[in-house]
């Protein structure tokens, strides 16, 4: 809270004001007179709808025929009976009246008054919302958050009206003051959960947060430790929705079209909202099939690797033998091609996020088509490793919550694989398990309901429940942390 | 989230017994039905073991038996701290041996035995230095997995098998000598049991019940395990090294022509599970005798001294004989059963002693 530092003079309140700001060009001062008092209304230019000041605050001060001679009595008048915005808030010190001008509020300021009116004009622009574009569905909704704190919060209040879903205000960056919005059912979170947010939030100590990643690793408490996160982010309101009624938190970050959930778990990964709009049996196919693209996009080059490097065996005779001529065919050893594909690929990738959609597809077209066939007939790599890797990088975009820790593990897996086959392999993965199951922010591990097994819990796992079984309830944090205490 | 459930610490005790009896079959025995026999015997002896330690119970269970030992006596302390020092660098020793020296069967030549003792060793410490919480929730991925495992071998040699259930034949040059041996072999792997000695503690049910699920559990997976390898394999099961091994480079699918290098990955994984939590423990132990080592520390160095010791007996070519060496069965027995007898007797005399110097007190 900042202290009281605003003069009774309005003169020496601008001279101020003007310092702090260092004469910014962007300060509109329109001075007026209101019932014989010298009053001033301060705004930032872009910030407010210069038309919403002319008709909400300017022609309501000069219309005004006001009597009394109390200076007092006329900047209580003004602010309770003469602007016609619903937002206002009265301002006590000059640190205020800066953040909220440069948050699209106009500042009125009324001569031998040590406080200011602040009224919310906001008029800057701002991104309509639009259909999502990282989490596509077929038959859901079709809107997604935007940049704007306040629309995206509108966007989740309009699917919840229950009055138990709480909307926390809190801002975090010394210069940006970012606003960040927390929200919450009240009955379905822990209320250690919630504290421990809240926290996280206010201990951020940045000088700006700008995106949603300069928050995350204040709230993932394994954020260092693993290559998987107990935050999700996701763009899409209803998906939200789904997870405040299972007992997430969710954080809105003012500039950030996604919101964190927290905690995450390690199955939701594999859940769409489209799961909920089609029969179960089919949901429960396109899992496993989610499930299985996870796996191959993890593992599949690296077991590629160590069986055709160091158990071949384990082929058929028929397909060792084309393997084995493919391969014989290529100068370089097996791991070094997968490697060298693999990271190709992973240019490829970057190059198509970064360029505009169309010359991202021409990338795709020069990447895929023509290095592809020219390295297979050219004899540098061969063609069932071109397989192998197309396989993978089509299965890695089954699963786009997953893509970066499946592009680490996926190189991890390679390099142990061709080093030392399936006992490297096998060495890796058990790491890899611990790893994960040493994930347990906010006491939720991030492998239930499956480790530990919390059995109502792994049906949604294993195949969809119905929503007739959802009716006798749905299980929530409380209850996957109950599990895992029996 | 220090808290194991009673189905974790079966898991790891499980993930245990289920690497070493894929591990290797002693030669000792005749034929399969008197290893099962035997198998069922050493599971009430096991029970039997672990009678001691149900009554010392409660005191185990407020801080472990490092704890309950100093309540009675610092020095003890120092000395069960030492005890289950040694054993456990003995087991993880084994344990670091049989599986590098049975690797060179699976594993393609070229692959040098220290790069599969620092492999393992290596993964182990990282699980060894985890909370028993996770240790727990490892093993049980890693059981679950590998029970997947075994139910796709299985169908997968399903049309392959060779003789059938006449491979149960009873016939034994010695049949008392063929269980005894098997009931010591049994005793020798069933140094799990430590763990639950260790872990108790941590544990969130009764140690009793975790006995009965895990010693049921274990006899059930033996002799499944045992049966099915028969009946697939039949008398050639006393002939191969790695039974188990065996069995799966004779499964196959139109895809996947044999399964032995699949259950090698499946072995390591529970050779890592159970290097883990005998890391962990050795860990706590040996900060009970040396009181502020650091955790990490504690569990690196003895890691390596055990990895040591198995490397160096295994560079001299002379592990085959430690291999099939069952003398061992006798630490077993006395890790599982003296240490908790030895604190529950003096329990008993410190209770005594107290009532006798009550009675005193009031006479005076």
């Amino acid at each position: 809270m900042a202290k009281n530092d605003l003069s009774v003079s309005l003169e020496k309140t601008l001279e101020e004001l003007e310092n702090i700001l260092s004469d910014t060009a962007e300060l509109n001062i329109t001075r007026a007179y209101v019932c014989g008092k010298a009053a001033a209304v301060i705004s930032a230019e872009g910030m407010v709808s210069a038309q919403q000041v002319g008709e909400l605050v300017l022609r309501p001060l000069s219309e005004l025929d006001f009597k009394e001679g109390k200076s007092g009595n006329v900047f209580d008048h003004i602010t309770s009976k003469v602007f016609l915005t619903a937002a206002r808030q009265l301002v006590y010190s000059l640190e205020d009246i800066c953040t909220l001008l440069f948050s699209g509020f106009a500042v009125v300021l009324v001569d031998g008054e040590c406080r200011a009116c602040a009224l919310g004009l906001q008029g800057f622009e701002m991104r309509s919302v639009s259909a999502p574009e990282a989490e596509q569905t077929v038959r859901c909704a079709q809107d997604s958050f935007t940049e704007t704190v306040r629309v995206n919060m509108s966007l989740i209040r309009r699917r919840l009206k229950t009055p138990k879903l709480v909307m926390k205000m809190l801002d975090a960056g010394t210069l940006s003051k970012t606003d960040i919005c927390i929200l919450y059912l009240k009955d379905r979170v822990p209320a250690d959960i919630v504290r421990r947010i809240k926290e996280d939030i206010k201990s951020i100590r940045l000088d700006a947060v700008l995106t949603s990643g300069y928050a995350e690793p204040f709230v993932d408490e394994s954020f260092s430790g693993s290559v998987f996160s107990c935050v999700s982010l996701t763009e899409r309101p209803d998906l939200v929705c789904t997870r405040l009624v299972q007992g997430r938190v969710c954080v809105l970050i003012d500039g950030t079209p996604f919101a964190l959930v927290v905690p995450s778990l390690f199955a939701e990964s594999f859940q769409t909202m489209d799961d909920y709009s089609q029969k179960p049996y089919y949901t429960a196919f396109i899992r496993w099939i989610r499930y299985i693209s996870f796996f191959l996009s993890v593992a599949f080059p690296g077991l590629y690797v160590a069986l055709a490097d160091h158990h071949p065996e384990v082929f058929s005779l028929k397909l060792l033998l084309n393997l084995s001529v493919a391969e014989e065919a290529t100068p370089y050893p097996l791991m070094a091609e997968v490697v060298m594909l693999m990271v190709f690929f992973e240019i490829m990738r970057e190059a198509g996020l970064r360029l505009p959609k169309a010359a991202g597809s021409a990338v795709s077209i020069v990447g895929g088509l023509i290095i592809g066939d020219a390295a297979v007939k050219s004899g540098i790599v061969s063609a069932p490793l071109l397989i192998v890797v197309g396989i993978t990088a089509t299965a890695s975009f089954v699963t786009p919550q997953l893509e970066q820790p499946a592009a680490v593990l996926r190189l991890i897996f390679i390099l142990s694989g061709g080093l030392a086959g399936l006992f490297g392999l096998a060495v890796c993965f058990s790491v890899l398990v611990a790893n994960v199951c040493a994930m347990n922010d906010f006491s939720v591990s991030y492998l239930s309901p499956a480790a530990p097994f919390y059995p109502s819990g792994i049906k949604d796992i294993v195949y969809m429940k119905s929503f007739r079984e959802y009716e006798k309830g749905r299980p929530t944090l409380s209850d996957i942390r109950e599990a895992a205490d029996e | 989230m220090n808290k194991l459930s009673l189905y974790q610490l079966a898991a790891v005790m499980l993930c245990g017994h289920a690497f070493s009896l894929m591990t290797f079959f002693p030669y000792t025995c005749d034929n399969p039905a008197e290893y099962m026999i035997g198998a069922a015997i050493a599971v009430l002896i096991e029970g039997a073991l672990l009678l001691p330690l149900f009554f010392a119970g409660d005191a185990v269970r407020q801080g472990g038996v490092f704890a309950a030992a100093e309540r009675l006596s610092p020095v003890l302390r120092v000395i069960v701290g030492v005890f289950y020092t040694a054993v456990l660098i003995f087991f993880c020793f084994r344990v670091i041996g049989n599986f590098t020296y049975f690797l060179d069967g699976i594993i393609p030549r070229g692959f040098m035995r220290w790069t599969a003792v620092c492999g393992i060793c290596a993964a182990g410490v990282y699980l060894g230095l985890m909370k028993p919480s996770v240790i727990g929730k490892t093993a049980g991925v890693m059981f679950f997995l590998f029970l997947v495992f075994c139910a796709l071998v299985v169908l997968c040699s399903l049309g392959r098998h060779y003789t059938g259930s006449l491979a149960f034949h009873l016939a034994s040059r010695n049949i008392g000598s063929g269980i005894a041996e098997s009931v010591k072999c049994e005793l020798l792997r069933g140094m799990d049991l430590v763990f639950l000695v260790l872990f108790l503690p941590c544990l969130k049910q009764s140690a009793a019940k975790t006995a009965a699920v895990f010693l049921s559990a274990k006899l059930v997976f033996v002799w499944l395990c045992i049966g099915f390898v028969t009946w697939v394999l039949g008398d050639y099961v006393m002939l191969a090294k790695l039974p188990f091994s065996a069995m799966a480079s004779y499964s196959s699918t139109a895809m996947i022509e044999r399964f032995d290098a699949a259950f090698m990955a499946v072995w390591v994984t529970l050779a890592v599970v159970r290097l883990g939590a005998a890391f962990h423990c050795l860990g706590e132990s040996i900060r009970a005798v040396i009181k502020p080592l650091p955790k990490g520390f504690a569990v690196i160095s003895t890691a390596a001294v055990s990895a040591g010791l198995a490397l160096f007996r295994l560079s001299r070519f002379e592990w085959e004989k430690e291999a099939y060496d069952m003398s061992g069965w006798a630490v077993s027995v006395s890790a599982v059963a003296l240490v908790p007898l030895v604190l529950a007797a003096g329990r008993l005399i410190k209770k005594r002693r107290e009532h006798s110097g009550e009675d005193i007190g009031a006479e005076v």
